[in-house]
Parts: structure tokens; sequence; C-alpha cells
């Protein structure tokens, strides 16, 4: 089932999630909602307000659905084989921007990616950075830039929304003992804010500093092109955040 | 109850004339400039032209009073302009600076003027329509004569919300005029391949709404329409469904190639129904002169390009534009 945005999928939410996410649970087994959303999610460039909306904290909310948001072109393929074959209702996001970005993509008869499991896109020992989607460009452009001043960061990509890899996680931090999450949505009740409480639980004697968001301003999309720019997100954000929570 | 299509040809004075082809021809160069701007860069991300739509906004305005609303979809500029929005303002947001009626927050879809009861520019398809008979509303609750012209397209006709708001509107008898302009295509779809009865106006027999078909090349068709269903709203007769047959000659929007229709098809519109040549045509026949109309092109032409002048000079918002209009201070 394919949204020309998941703007425009707010018509159908009621059936998204009061229908596809939960039948499997009122029925109590009997029936359940195999079906696969997916278009394109987030900003795109200058389409402002009722098209510029990043949904993924908001399905990555609701039981009974997974939600997937692949960056790279090889993760969307295997995600999207792995969303197909799954028996549940599946949140595939994807992103406007990343439709023209080129990677390269395995030549395998099968090639899937199971749900659930983050990839570490690099490995760095000062700082763990967390991203997901179109974040992911702006993450890793600043991981680049922080290597050049010495400072080394680890690169998780999650992909896969809910269920979420939270061990990969924790387990980067307790080695960078420092954490920054980077997230295109708004910040209020966002994935970052999840994120940030479960390493609390589970690392907290691990933390050198406080877990830093970069995310989208508290601000609906502005169509002005200046006003666009610093409403979203950015690889300063992040190198900023860095320097922050490495004290540097 | 319902009516059928008018088929009697209007006809009107001179001065009459000469305005609707004003208005139309305001339009459709301020859209032709849009176009170039968004050429060249100066205005970003979706712009929908209204060109060849141009009679049925003019037409209808022709028959509103002060204080009468209008809301729209993202092909707006044209209601605008016609509902007396200034040209600088209108452009100045389409390239997104502090000039524009929405300090270039809101962009081409996502414009609104309170002091002209123009309730926007909406984004998403069909989700106006349901706005357009809570207006409605205010002005039956207020006890006015006003009405509210809720404009959507064909593919926007297929939503369910247009048809709960049928409902409501009907059952309580509510000043809407529901105004269906059918450009035949919905994004690239046509009318044919994506409705299974493809008379819009008829729909509203189900809720007891009377309606009709109109000619939306011939301004005067549209006029005589909009002047049966005011009158209908304003006597408390509850909504009324205008299904006007038009035809956008450009792409849906700036990025639409439009080759789910030939060439042809939009050529011979052009040729045969273009609305503008067709008030040209009878302003001649009623003693108009050839200088006298090019008078009135090289006027627009001066609005339109001190538009773009204007929407150029008008400097970005400021930054802290980021951070106002998000709730109202209480």
């Amino acid at each position: 089932m394919e949204f020309m945005t998941w703007n425009f999928a707010m018509q159908a939410i009621d059936q998204i999630i009061n229908s596809a996410a939960k039948t499997l649970y009122m029925s109590g087994g009997q029936m359940g909602s195999p079906i696969v959303f997916r278009g394109p999610n987030g900003a795109a460039a200058r389409v402002a307000a009722q098209h510029s909306q990043d949904y993924a904290a908001w399905y990555a909310s609701v039981p009974g659905l997974k939600v997937v948001q692949p960056f790279s072109a090889a993760d969307a393929k295997g995600l999207l084989k792995t969303a197909i074959r799954d028996p549940n209702p599946v949140v595939f996001l994807e992103n406007e921007i990343l439709y023209g970005r080129a990677f390269d993509v395995p030549k395998l008869d099968d090639f899937t990616i199971p749900f659930g499991k983050a990839r570490v896109w690099r490995e760095g020992t000062d700082v763990t950075l967390v991203s997901w989607g179109i974040g992911m460009s702006h993450t890793l452009e600043a991981a680049d830039e922080l290597a050049k001043d010495g400072v080394s960061a680890e690169v998780i990509d999650l992909r896969t929304l809910r269920p979420l890899d939270m061990a990969t996680v924790i387990e980067s931090v307790k080695k960078t003992n420092r954490c920054v999450t980077v997230e295109e949505a708004w910040p209020v009740a966002s994935l970052s804010d999840h994120i940030g409480s479960e390493i609390m639980r589970e690392a907290f004697d691990h933390l050198d500093a406080p877990v830093l968001k970069c995310t989208g301003k508290d601000v609906p999309m502005p169509y002005a092109a200046n006003l666009e720019k610093l409403a979203l997100t950015s690889v300063k954000e992040v190198i900023d955040a860095v320097r922050a929570v490495t004290y540097r | 109850m319902a009516a059928r299509r008018a088929t009697k040809k209007q006809a009107a004075p001179k001065e009459e004339l000469l305005k609707y082809y004003k208005d139309m021809l305001l339009i459709r160069r301020f859209e032709e400039k849009a176009g170039q701007l968004y050429g060249m860069g100066l205005i970003g991300g979706f712009c929908h032209l209204y060109i060849g739509q141009e009679a049925v906004v003019v037409g209808l305005e022709s028959v509103a009073i002060e204080g009468d609303k209008r809301i729209t979809t993202y092909r707006d500029h044209g209601h605008m302009l016609a509902c007396g929005m200034d040209a600088n303002g209108v452009m100045a947001e389409l390239t997104g600076r502090i000039g524009g009626y929405s300090k270039g927050k809101g962009g081409s879809m996502h414009m609104f003027s309170k002091e002209r009861d123009f309730y926007g520019g909406h984004g998403i398809v069909g989700a106006n329509v349901p706005l357009g008979a809570g207006l409605a509303f205010s002005d039956m609750y207020k006890g006015n004569k006003n009405v509210t012209f809720t404009y959507f397209g064909d593919g926007a006709a297929n939503q369910g919300q247009v048809y709960e708001t049928y409902n409501m509107a009907e059952l309580w008898k509510l000043p809407v005029i529901f105004v269906i302009e059918n450009n035949q295509y919905a994004m690239g779809t046509s009318v044919k391949r994506a409705t299974k009865s493809s008379s819009f106006w008829e729909r509203g027999t189900a809720f007891s709404i009377p309606g009709e078909q109109v000619d939306g090349m011939d301004v005067l068709a549209v006029r005589a329409a909009g002047q049966k269903a005011v009158k209908h709203c304003r006597a408390g007769k509850g909504p009324y469904i205008l299904e006007i047959m038009t035809y956008r000659y450009r792409g849906h929007s700036m990025s639409d190639p439009a080759k789910y229709r030939t060439r042809d098809e939009v050529q011979k519109i052009r040729e045969e129904r273009d609305a503008i040549e067709q008030v040209r045509g009878r302003l001649l026949d009623a003693g108009a002169t050839e200088a006298e109309l090019k008078a009135i092109d090289k006027d627009i032409k001066d609005v339109v390009n001190a538009a773009a002048e204007f929407a150029k000079e008008s400097p970005e918002p400021d930054p802290s534009e980021l951070w106002t209009d998000i709730t109202v201070s209480a």
C-alpha cells in the first residue's frame, strides 16, 4: 500500500492504528493485518507545513505495528522484503531526498535484513551517535568532520524503530560513555527522548555527560528558504552537541 | 429539485465584460510570471498554476458580497487575486518573503487573508471542505446573509469527508456553496479512470442538496449559475453544489510533465474554448477596440511585473519569525 507521502496518510491514520495495528489483539489472536504501508516521510524541499512532517515517533509509539525507516538503498531493499514477508502491519518510512542518493546494493537472489537489528556504520571510542533515515546523512558527515579534529564517533543506524535495537546502543554507550541522537522530527515526545530514557535506565553509571538530542525545531515547517534551514537539524548542530558532551 | 445544465447563452453589458476580462487576464499573466519565477529558482517546492480555470473564480466572485467567505485547495493563486487580495502580497508569499500574506511562512499552498475573508490555501486534498462548512456555520449562527464558497477539485470529490460534510451542511441548512472545479484530472488521473459516475453534482441528490453542472470556460455561465446558488443560500435554504467543468492548461504542479494527456487535447481547448478569448470576442462584438484591449493588457503586465519586483526585493523573514505564530498568547 503506497502513500504518495506520509503527510497524506493522516487521512487514513484511523485505519492504520485502530484497525491494522489493533485487530490481532482485539480478536484474541484470531486474525491480524499483514500489510505494508510505504511512502516518503518527513520534509522534502520547500513544501511547507502540511507536506513536511516526520511521523517516525508517532507510529513507533503504537503497539501492534512494526516501523522501519531505512537510510541506505541496500537496507531499503532488504528491509522491504522482510516487511512484505512479515505477518504484521508494517509502517515503512522512506525519504524523498534520499530517493536521489546512490548507494551500492548487493546482488543477491534473496537479500533480506531482519527487523530489530541496528547497523554500526562506523566504530568509534569517544561518543555514540544514534540516528536513522535522513538523519544519518547529517550524522555521518558530522562524524567525518569530528574525525578530522581527533574525535572518534561511533555511528549507529537504528533502521528499525519498532522493535528498537536498544542492546546495540547500550553496548556502544558503555564503551564511549556519551551519546547524541539525531532525528528529523519535533523534539517533544520524540524517539530521541525514549532512547535517552532507556540509556539512563540501562547505562546510567556509564554516562560521562547527559544524552543530547539534535531534532527538528518545535515549530510547523516554514516555507521561506532561510527559515526552513533553521527548522531542520544540521551537521553543525550535531558537531556542537558532540563538542558539548565530550567537553571539547 | 436538481436543475439541469443551463444551455442558454448569457449576455452582459460592455463595462461588465471589461471587468471580467481584466480580472481573468490578471490571473493568467500573474500565473505565467509565477511559472517564470519558479523556473528561475525564486519560487520553490510546489506551485500549482490556475491557467485555464480563470472563469471559475472570476464568475463566482462577481456574485459575492462583502462578508462572503472563500476557502480552497492548494491551487489558490487565482482565488486570491479574484477576491481582491494584492498581487504583490501573493507573489511575495510565493518567493517566501516577509512581504507575503503569510510572512513567507506558508508558501504557495498555504495563504490566508482575514481582511478579504480568504481562509486558505490548503495542502491536503479534500481537507478544506469540512472547514468551509464550518465557516458557513458561523454565518448561520450569527444570522447574517453571507455565504461561503468552498472550492475543491474532481480528485477531492472522491474523498469521504466531502460526503460527511454534505450530510451536515444539508441537515443544518448551512449557507455553503460547494464548488467542484472539475478540471478532469486528479493530478495525473483522469476522471474516467478514477470515478464510476463522472457527474459529481448529482451526488448531492443523495443528501437532497440541489446543484448543477456549469460550463466553466464561459464566465457568464458561471456567473448565472453563481447567482442561482447564492440566492438559494442567502434565502436560508441550505447548501448548493456547482460542478464547474473547466480545464487546466499546465501540469498539476510545476514538476508535472503532463504525459497523461495529449498536446492536441490541451491545444484544442485553448483554441476553441479559452475563457479569456471568449470574453475578448464578446467585447469586440460589443464595440470595444483592439487599442482599448491592448491598453488593458499593458496595465496588467505592469501590475504583474511590479508584483514580481516586489517579490524579489522583499527581504526574507527575520530568523526570529521561526518561533512566532505557533500559539496565541493567552
